[in-house]
């Protein structure tokens, strides 16, 4: 007893440092290397079928093992930013635009449906440092599914087998989160390292009644030019011949990525600059020519008729209200901007457009309104690597996560349930939506194409960015912001050998 | 057998310490050090994403990369810069701390100081959210303030355009921080003794003299203690300068703001090359133990005590 409060001293001590290293352990296996149950994946999908088809099949009862589920137990672990995190597993509303979203419960209960027998543990994380959260889950080798992981190509999975084997599912959506790998092809060759679950096409949105009071023609996303989109920010730039409020032509992507405005500037001039080799080490660069100085210019020519508070990120403070200030605006968030009008009982005010078609090229004749998504992709060292699968498929097949994806108003990539998208909003929306999903390439990222990448080259999107911020306050001129980029691509491509 | 039931006792007592120690040691050895020797070994070797691929040896050549990389020699300037325009925060909390001890103890210098130090507590997103405000081109409350004492408008970016934006950066910091320099100059101008002035007021020194004679040389400790710790943390800046690029880590506008920290971030997780990190993490280290060696040789550290 004398002793009692020593010994129980001592063994808290012990307790934490165990605890502490067992905190610390790392039971996941290296990439490459494959579980039991993926050894045995062969003979479990052949009898595994589309989770659509499976929920047929599943039991009422749980059993040891169930029939129809392709054999599958365990636990599904998923990890990372995007709509599960923004509607949260019970859902929620908007306070501004009042809109309600349900839950990922819908997902995780129907996933119990056809997969009695296995268990989904969803860990949802904010956007903020996104990519550092993620590698960092993926080291610690517990999680099985990145959500929005794709763009970082070492810790994902490529799908391609996985795609050969269902071939339906590349049939089934508009879009794939492709990236270039040079470890497992030519780097011309695009891979899919994920599947994409929604779309985000940028899109522009034009307020009509400025357009009027100006008496300019509206936009028409088939016939409009890059000069024309010039030409209408510059005459809605001015003080509004009936309201007497200044307003202001171009509301582009916020000056914080302005990277984004060179994706669908750079694809609308069809400035291709990569020479793609075999590895990275022996792709050419042609950053500095005559075109990148034409997209630099016409940006910065742009940024002219934008808000004076463009460059804090505050132009866009009234956007889709009443009081907008901004004729044309380019976004990435469609649905969200068009939840704001709706809100606002706005729908007569406003219209979406694609942007202009491009000159040129592989992809001469479709918008240059580029698509952004959010994936899921395989992690590497998951052990239940045909299981994800499985819910990647899941995700983007079955019916009633198709219509949870549609009620949380956001665009699924599936082009059946997208079609659907003309009974949430009127034809002056949905038409420029599905028009850009429609005619966007399959094989197409907008992370990694001809015209730019920000997956394999380094600071390059940073880089981009600083410029044309630079370019946008009048302290850089394009031949100094192309040498600038040029610079650090070519520290990085060193880098490489 | 005296002895030995002595030392089985000394033991016994050291054994229980030991156990308290252990937790503390184990967390160190396990969180800090290892990590930092990790990172030494990643300097060496060309390493993307952190556990993932083969690792090659590459010697030197990290550093060699990194040294003639033009980015990181701008974000090492940038980083210096930013800690040495910081220490405004000093004089600042100086002469706040003069004014509030002038007030005499009482409720007001509670109020006072309590006021002055809230900056410090409020967080550093929420801090940046309302400057980007205050210090922003069109309408901007500094422009505003600067537009009606110069007579004409002014439209300055201070945190938008990369010729203002470390002037920017530092009003921001220097309001974070101030409050912090203010209460540490006032609990050390409160410490001086009493028994100084009334002498000097006897031998007739003025108001200035006192203050140019007394207060300064009493404060240099203080002044020194502050001079380390902002150079320091000034080093590791990150943060609030992150939020102002807009959540990326190339110290938007103009690179501007790239601190060291900054630098090694984006080539651990934006474009992820984990060798390169890791060899700007260790000049970053070299830096920061040269630094305060001198400063803690300048404030007497090493000097052998009197017994």
């Amino acid at each position: 007893m004398k002793n009692y409060k020593k010994v129980l001293a001592m063994i808290l001590g012990m307790a934490m440092t165990v605890s502490l290293f067992a905190g610390c352990g790392n039971s996941g296996k290296k990439s490459g290397e494959s579980s039991p149950q993926a050894e045995n994946a062969p003979a479990q999908e052949e009898s595994a079928s589309s989770g659509t088809e499976s929920k047929e099949e599943a039991p009422e009862v749980e059993t040891e093992e169930a029939e129809g589920t392709g054999g599958f137990s365990g636990t599904l672990k998923l990890y990372g930013p995007g709509l599960f995190t923004d509607v949260g597993p019970d859902g929620n509303t908007d306070i501004v635009t009042g809109v309600s979203k349900p839950g990922y419960n819908v997902v995780v209960d129907r996933w119990k449906e056809l997969y009695p027998d296995v268990e989904l543990q969803i860990e949802t994380i904010p956007w903020d440092n996104w990519k550092a959260a993620c590698q960092t889950a993926a080291l610690s080798g517990d999680v099985d599914i990145i959500i929005h992981g794709s763009s970082i190509v070492p810790i994902c999975e490529p799908l391609s087998d996985y795609l050969e084997k269902d071939p339906q599912v590349k049939d089934s959506v508009g879009m794939m989160a492709m990236r270039k790998n040079s470890d497992i092809a030519p780097l011309s060759e695009y891979i899919p390292y994920g599947l994409t679950v929604t779309v985000n096409p940028v899109m522009v949105v034009v307020d009509k009644e400025i357009f009027e009071h100006y008496g300019l023609e509206l936009p028409d996303s088939e016939t409009w030019t890059l000069d024309d989109v010039m030409e209408l920010a510059k005459a809605a730039t001015g003080t509004d011949p009936v309201t007497g409020k200044q307003t202001y032509g171009m509301g582009m992507i916020e000056a914080a990525s302005a990277n984004k405005n060179y994706i669908w500037a750079s694809r609308a001039f069809n400035n291709t600059i990569y020479e793609w080799g075999d590895s990275l080490a022996t792709t050419n660069v042609n950053f500095v020519n005559d075109t990148t100085k034409e997209v630099l210019n016409y940006l910065t020519e742009l940024s002219r008729y934008a808000s004076p508070d463009y460059m804090e990120g505050l132009d866009k403070a009234n956007a889709y209200t009443e009081d907008n200030n901004l004729a044309i605006m380019i976004t990435e968030s469609a649905y969200s901007a068009y939840n704001t009008i709706k809100a606002a009982g706005l729908e007569d005010k406003y219209m979406f457009a694609a942007l202009p078609k491009i000159q040129g090229g592989e992809f001469d004749g479709i918008t240059s309104s580029h698509m952004g998504d959010w994936n899921m992709a395989i992690c590497n060292t998951s052990s239940q690597k045909d299981l994800a699968w499985e819910f990647l498929k899941f995700m983007v097949m079955d019916e009633v996560v198709q219509q949870w994806l549609l009620d949380t108003y956001s665009i699924p990539a599936n082009k059946e349930a997208s079609a659907k998208l003309g009974e949430y909003m009127p034809d002056d929306y949905a038409a420029a939506i599905s028009y850009v999903v429609n005619t966007s390439p399959l094989e197409f990222s907008a992370s990694a194409n001809n015209c730019y990448d920000s997956s394999n080259f380094g600071t390059f999107a940073n880089d981009l960015t600083t410029v044309l911020n630079e370019m946008f306050q009048g302290n850089m001129d394009a031949d100094a912001a192309m040498a600038y980029v040029k610079k650090n691509l070519d520290d990085y491509m060193s880098t490489l050998n | 057998m005296k002895n030995r039931q002595a030392l089985k006792v000394k033991i016994k007592k050291q054994l229980v310490w030991y156990s308290f120690l252990v937790v503390s040691i184990v967390t160190l050895i396990v969180l800090t050090y290892i990590p930092m020797l990790t990172t030494i070994k990643y300097s060496f070797f060309d390493v993307q994403v952190l556990g993932f691929g083969e690792d090659r040896f590459v010697g030197f050549q990290n550093y060699q990369k990194i040294m003639n990389n033009s980015s990181f020699l701008k974000s090492i300037g940038n980083t210096f810069l930013l800690a040495f325009m910081g220490l405004v925060s000093i004089p600042v909390g100086f002469i706040l701390a003069s004014l509030i001890n002038n007030i005499g103890r009482g409720k007001w210098q509670s109020f006072f100081r309590v006021g002055y130090y809230f900056p410090n507590i409020i967080t550093g997103v929420s801090v940046v959210l309302i400057f980007q405000i205050v210090l922003k081109a069109n309408g901007g409350l500094l422009n505003n303030a600067l537009s009606l004492l110069t007579g004409r408008e002014v439209a300055i970016g201070w945190l938008s355009d990369s010729h203002y934006s470390r002037f920017g950066a530092t009003i921001l910091g220097v309001w974070g921080s101030m409050g912090y320099s203010m209460l540490i100059n006032l609990a050390s101008l409160q410490s001086i003794p009493a028994e100084i002035y009334e002498a000097a007021e006897v031998d007739g020194a003025n108001g200035f003299k006192q203050w140019w004679y007394i207060t300064i040389p009493q404060m240099a400790s203080c002044f020194a203690f502050l001079f380390i710790t902002s150079i320091i943390n000034g080093l590791a800046r990150f943060s609030d300068l992150f939020i102002i690029g807009g959540n990326a880590s190339a110290g938007r506008p103009g690179g501007t703001l790239q601190t060291i920290l900054m630098y090694i971030y984006q080539f651990s997780f934006e474009s992820p090359q984990y060798g390169i990190a890791s060899a700007g993490a260790m000049i970053l280290f070299v830096l920061t133990f040269v630094i305060t060696l001198v400063n803690l040789k300048m404030t007497g550290f090493f000097k052998k005590k009197d017994v």
